[in-house]
């Protein structure tokens, strides 16, 4: 059945609307790729985490790359050449940061002290606009439901509230109690989901033959989650059959 | 450091690309409103301005690949456009229209380098 001009609808799905999508496939791919190479330049943070500044460069980024995504008149180049100026931006100003205590306090601002032995400073919890009620749940957060327990309460410039006991609060530490330091030592995964991980053993220092021999003849393909740690201790899980 | 050194060829590829993408455009740009002068000229003189237009198309065919790096699909589609209007009235003696593909043509190539140019008008 002919369609427009001689054209059948069979050919415009296959031609035209086939062509567009591998145009958009492509482009999505293309773009993703310059995007997390974006993101793993500017390094490793948390959303939670981020200064004002990166959360600024992540919010444009994910805004110019959506662009070109749903306009192909868009030149593709036009959006990674601006996620690219971004995170040379961004990685310039935390170089700068980190040099300069004057740049960290324009770009990122400055932490505030809220709380200061158990008094309220109202004045700064103005300043950063900042509610009672806001104070009061970032405390249960950390777990403190007393405000007159807290020596020092600061409001860091990513928004996270950091919170100081005063010293007849803290729980109990093994200094406190007399107790013997020992070493602490960091359990790694050695198998996870049937597959052995070469780097934790190198790192625990055992070898493959002596991991395996905690298994007690269990395949390795088995195994769920196995965790050592340097002085052999080891926890296993087996894995579980889901229907 | 370990970052820098990736951000400093990241702005080094990309005032590359800004400085190698304003240098063919605009080649291209003067290029082609060269070839649409000898165009109208042909015209005017009572020349031959089909063989100019279709000069003029196959130097734009020939330009258009690099070009839709750069530039915006859409002017480059109006660019065709017009280009398909001045081959089919360089045929005919409809001078309006022929001069109107003229303009349309000019108007393009002045916007298209425009655009890409570094300046207050592209900026803001």
């Amino acid at each position: 059945m002919l369609f427009l001009n001689g054209i059948t609808k069979t050919d415009f799905a296959n031609n035209v609307i086939g062509d567009f999508m591998i145009i958009t496939i492509m482009r999505t791919v293309i773009l993703y790729i310059f995007v997390t190479l974006g993101i793993r330049l500017m390094g490793k943070r948390q959303i939670g985490e981020m200064q004002p500044n990166e959360l600024v460069v992540t919010l444009l980024i994910s805004e110019i790359a959506a662009i070109p995504l749903q306009d192909t008149t868009q030149p593709i180049l036009n959006g990674v050449v601006a996620i690219f100026v971004l995170v040379v931006l961004e990685i310039l100003i935390s170089v700068l940061s980190m040099k300069s205590l004057f740049m960290r306090k324009i770009m990122n601002g400055k932490s505030a002290v809220i709380i200061k032995n158990g008094v309220i400073d109202q004045q700064a919890m103005r300043s950063v606009r900042m509610t009672v009620l806001d104070l009061v749940e970032l405390l249960r957060g950390q777990a403190v439901f007393d405000i007159s327990t807290v020596a020092f309460a600061v409001l860091e410039v990513n928004g996270n509230l950091s919170v100081l006991l005063k010293s007849g609060e803290k729980p109990a530490t093994a200094a406190d109690l007399n107790v013997p330091e020992e070493p602490a030592l960091l359990p790694l995964p050695v198998i996870s989901d049937g597959k052995i991980i070469e780097e934790s053993l190198e790192a625990i220092g055992i070898s493959r033959g002596a991991a395996m021999k905690r298994l007690k003849g269990t395949p390795v393909t088995e195994i769920f989650l196995m965790t050592m740690d340097r002085s052999g201790n080891t926890n296993i899980i087996k894995r579980r059959k889901i229907k | 450091m370990k970052r820098l050194i990736p951000a400093a060829i990241l702005l080094a590829a990309v005032l590359g690309i800004y400085l190698y993408s304003l240098q063919y455009v605009t080649e291209a740009c003067d290029e082609a409103k060269l070839s649409v002068t000898r165009c109208e000229n042909e015209y005017r003189n009572g020349g031959n301005p089909e063989a100019a237009a279709a000069e003029l198309k196959e130097l734009w065919d020939k330009r258009e690949g690099t070009l839709s790096l750069f530039v915006n699909h859409g002017e480059i589609d109006n660019f065709e456009y017009g280009l398909a209007s001045l081959t089919v009235f360089a045929k005919t003696d409809e001078e309006a229209m022929f001069y109107e593909s003229i303009a349309q043509l000019r108007t393009l190539l002045h916007q298209i380098k425009e655009d890409t140019a570094f300046g207050a008008h592209s900026i803001f």
